[in-house]
């Protein structure tokens, strides 16, 4: 029924003018639960449907979506697109063109076996309830915590007037636990967080008491860390803090739409050395069970593997349809919308650095006197400037290649061109994370990977 | 819109439940996108469903669930209601919400609807969104220009068990631009955005003016040495860091679960003496503002704090009720971006429009006091403060060095820290004019004028 709305858009659409045009049509379900210490304070299942509409008219875009699942609504909607491509083509001088691509059918399911849907609320509520548990049976000064489940399954269909049609299953769970530790002289908190694309029997694998540990033992320890200095330092960073470095400081920056408009420190830079020898960062929507990982792209491209920096050099781009056709090269599937109710716009997918060969003891010893930063609690950049700033969960001052002190709330920022040729040391021991990324009001699940990392002179901020 | 509500109240009351509480809300939006310089696409959008809450009350007991649907069909309306009650049979009891809203008082808020926002037509937004591109083009040395214009129109409404319905319709309407400036030796950027509830093209023809200046100034910019020193925080960068750290630590759902700083300080100095702050839900034109909050519990305005002391948190009926006092009309489903899906997500408590009072100096002689500092218009990072301590650390996006009562040069690759705690007790001037800045949720916002605050950790 999906892909019937969504061929049913495209033929609306083309015989009011489309030139190209692709619909997307969601029927899903979700589940939120929210506990904080004894309380359930949100428990909720709902009902998501919709169809978008995206069409090129007159060599400009249009797009239209609706909540109604009806072939009126769809065929209304694929005028309203039409109507609006018109309007914006009228003034439009630089005319908007796009690869064109071999059309696909197929149906695609991620590895799930247990259906989110399936799943009774108490068992997932069962979760929330394991986490604060686990994290408040630790030690009086913890004074509170609180845990979230979440999850969303369904079925997805595209087609394009390129004569592609393609349906998906997908689900998705996430959950996360705070724990807040209070002492005579201080408040802190500390966050643990993770994703799955698998279905519900995840959690026959996943240790939720030492997840829920984690995030109360890093609250204690807080309680002794003292305020983080501010400068230049030196830092070593784990694998998650490493994995939030790649994704701002270069994943945004390699996004083609960025590119084209002039808005990345990274434009006309294809071939040219950006960094240290030792960086090579990919962007890999085929890695398997991958948190970011996709098959087809929001345009109905088959996804492939980005190698973005190879020994520091720039390779590519990630591309949508639009920006390859300006570009020249081919289409990598980068086009991700939220939702069906989203435009798509070039996005990464699972990005990581690439190992290197140092063991992470290695990397200590390399340090006089510097910082360790770890855990992410995410960071944001300016591509066309190259300045981002991102932020640790937990910090130790390093002295003589070992952590003493422990310290608070460390945030890094640098620029992005001068930081890859700071970096000094890649650890062996890469890591994948979940995490969402947002962009023009727009937030999608995107992966990052790393090890650990040895860069000099990392502004580092701290507080009086 | 009513008889789907009252079908939903009356299928859950059927079926077992002892209260119910329905809200709708949908909405239509028009946008116009901007990339390199010109307009590149309009979008639409129709977005509407149904949310339900349930109590089912059991041996003097009283359990909640709750649910929503996008499919507005009446076994679609089934169907949700059914899952909220399995929702409800599933929890433990539920110990401080025992009754929805009974507030039936009817109230209005001005200018929150504008006609010429709903019945807008893409070549008008196109037309719009080109003079926001020619008015930002005013140098040899712009490199790109990017934004977008949104105009948005809603209806809420709630309906329960205890006789309340509450519905309103409203609009919003949002510019924004960024625009990225290049010389031989370096690249500024700078971006700025607006939003009402009417519209007003004069200040969408401002934003794209304003981000351009900004961008160009932010060229050649200086290494400083870092330090503590004064900081004169602009109301955007303000508005950042407030969203992200302070306007959850007055939440009352967040002081009962012991996660602010805030725990037991009513009364008590939070705040230098300059500073009053208050959240006022009937603002006219605000784009946090209106009659109702989506409980249906009528708005109002709330002291949080005045003249440093810290007055009253914010309560939706649940956390008012849990200490035996009257909700201040701030439970919000929250929804962002360009509709308004507030169905899909349970009240939790915000701010409406959260205001920092004005004070009586001019600009100039704030800076004019600054013998060494800095004036940060825009920072990014604010969402990587921590919620519950109010510890951030923050990089400038367009930022300039004061000396000696002077703005002098842009600054680069700066980071300011601290915790909001300390930056709201240094405060020591307070700016007559105020700007009102998005908050999280589309229909919030945070009002600030510019601030001077003392002895913030700037590194470089």
């Amino acid at each position: 029924m999906l892909l019937d709305l969504t061929e049913k858009g495209v033929k609306e659409a083309v015989k009011v003018g489309a030139s190209y045009v692709d619909v997307r049509a969601e029927l899903s379900k979700g589940t939120m639960i929210r506990r904080s210490n004894d309380i359930f304070d949100q428990t909720s299942k709902g009902v998501m449907n919709g169809v978008g509409i995206r069409v090129l008219a007159d060599g400009a875009w249009g797009f239209s979506s609706t909540v109604i699942m009806t072939g009126e609504a769809v065929a209304e909607a694929a005028k309203n697109a039409v109507r609006s491509a018109r309007a914006v083509s009228s003034s439009l001088k630089d005319k908007t063109e796009i690869e064109a691509t071999a059309p696909v059918k197929d149906s695609v399911k991620t590895g799930f076996n247990q259906n989110l849907s399936s799943v009774e609320i108490a068992r997932k509520m069962q979760v929330t309830t394991e986490l604060v548990k686990a994290a408040r049976n630790q030690d009086p000064r913890i004074i509170s915590a609180s845990s979230i489940y979440m999850d969303g399954s369904g079925r997805w269909a595209i087609a394009t007037s390129d004569g592609t049609s393609i349906e998906m299953a997908a689900s998705r769970i996430l959950f996360s636990i705070t724990a807040v530790a209070r002492s005579s002289e201080r408040l802190v908190s500390a966050r643990e967080f993770d994703g799955t694309r698998q279905g519900f029997e995840s959690f026959e694998k996943i240790d939720l008491k030492s997840f829920g540990r984690k995030a109360s033992q890093r609250a204690i320890s807080l309680l002794n860390a003292r305020p983080a200095p501010s400068g230049r330092y030196t830092v070593v960073m784990d694998p998650k803090l490493s994995g939030t470095f790649v994704h701002e400081a270069v994943g945004h920056a390699c996004e083609a739409d960025l590119i084209v408009s002039g808005e990345s420190i990274l434009q006309d830079m294809l071939g040219k050395k950006i960094g240290s020898d030792l960086v090579t960062i990919c962007d890999d929507p085929t890695l398997e069970n991958g948190w970011g990982s996709y098959k087809y792209d929001d345009e109905g491209v088959r996804a492939t593997k980005r190698i973005l920096v190879e020994k520091g050099k720039l390779m590519e781009y990630i591309c949508n349809k639009e920006t390859s056709a300006k570009l020249g090269v081919p289409s990598n599937g980068g086009a991700r919308g939220e939702s069906y109710a989203a435009r798509p716009i070039v996005r990464m997918s699972n990005t990581y650095i690439s190992p290197g060969g140092h063991s992470v003891e290695e990397l200590f010893d390399k340090v006089e006197s510097g910082i360790y930063a770890k855990g992410t609690r995410g960071g944001q950049v300016d591509t066309s400037k190259g300045t981002f700033q991102f932020s640790a969960e937990e910090a130790y001052l390093i002295e003589k290649g070992r952590l003493t002190v422990p310290l608070l709330d460390v945030s890094l920022s640098g620029m992005t061109l001068e930081t890859l040729e700071n970096i000094e040391a890649i650890g062996k021991d890469i890591k994948y994370h979940a995490g969402f990324c947002g962009k023009a009001y727009q937030s999608v699940p995107a992966g990052d990977g790393a090890p650990h990392i040895l860069a000099r002179n990392v502004v580092v901020g701290g507080r009086p | 819109m009513y008889d789907l509500l009252d079908y939903a109240v009356r299928f859950a009351e059927q079926n077992g439940t002892s209260q119910a509480e329905a809200f709708f809300a949908d909405s239509r939006s028009l946008s116009a996108l901007i990339e390199r310089k010109e307009v590149r696409s309009v979008d639409s959008k129709f977005d509407a469903g149904i949310g339900v809450r349930v109590l089912i009350k059991k041996r003097e007991e009283n359990f909640l669930g709750s649910a929503f649907t996008m499919d507005s069909k009446r076994s679609g309306i089934e169907t949700m209601v059914n899952e909220a009650i399995s929702i409800a049979l599933a929890k433990p009891a539920q110990k401080d919400l025992k009754s929805f809203n009974d507030s039936k008082k009817v109230q209005n808020v001005e200018n929150l609807f504008d006609r010429r926002i709903s019945s807008v037509e893409p070549t008008e937004a196109c037309t719009l969104a080109k003079d926001m591109i020619e008015s930002a083009s005013v140098s040899e040395k712009i490199m790109s220009i990017s934004g977008d214009i949104l105009f948005m129109s809603y209806k809420t409404a709630v309906k329960n068990s205890l006789g309340v319905e509450a519905g309103y319709s409203s609009t919003i309407f949002r510019a924004s631009c960024y625009v990225t400036t290049k010389n031989e030796t370096s690249i500024g950027s700078a971006g700025d955005d607006h939003s009402s509830r009417i519209l007003d093209e004069e200040r969408a023809i401002e934003v794209s003016r304003h981000s351009a200046s900004m961008a160009l100034s932010q060229l050649d910019p200086k290494r400083i040495e870092g330090g503590v020193m004064d900081l004169v925080i602009g109301p955007d960068a303000m508005a950042s860091l407030l969203e992200n750290t302070f306007a959850m630590m007055i939440r009352a759902d967040q002081i009962q679960r012991n996660q602010s700083p805030y725990v037991g300080k009513i009364g008590t100095p939070v705040a230098s003496e300059p500073i009053t702050i208050i959240d006022e839900g009937r603002h006219p034109g605000a784009v946090g503002s209106k009659p109702y909050d989506d409980e249906g519990y009528p708005t109002q305005t709330t002291t949080v704090a005045e003249k440093g002391i810290l007055g009253s948190f914010l309560y939706d009926v649940s956390s008012a009720s849990k200490e035996g006092r009257q909700s201040t009309g701030n439970a919000l489903r929250p929804s962002s971006g360009d509709s308004v899906s507030k169905y899909a997500a349970e009240p939790l408590v915000s701010y409406t429009n959260l205001t920092v009072a004005t004070g009586t100096e001019s600009f100039d002689s704030i800076v004019s006091s600054v013998k060494s500092g800095i004036y940060v218009r825009e920072i990014i990072g604010a969402h990587t403060a921590n919620r519950i301590t109010g510890e951030f650390s923050v990089s400038p996006l367009v930022a300039y060095k004061i000396e000696k009562g002077e703005i002098k040069h842009a600054v680069k690759e700066t980071m300011i820290g601290g915790n909001i705690q300390n930056v709201l007790r240094n405060v020591t001037a307070v700016g007559k004019h105020s700007k009102q800045c998005q908050g999280t949720f589309v229909d919030t916002a945070i009002i600030s004028p510019v601030l001077k605050i003392e002895n913030i950790s700037v590194s470089a």
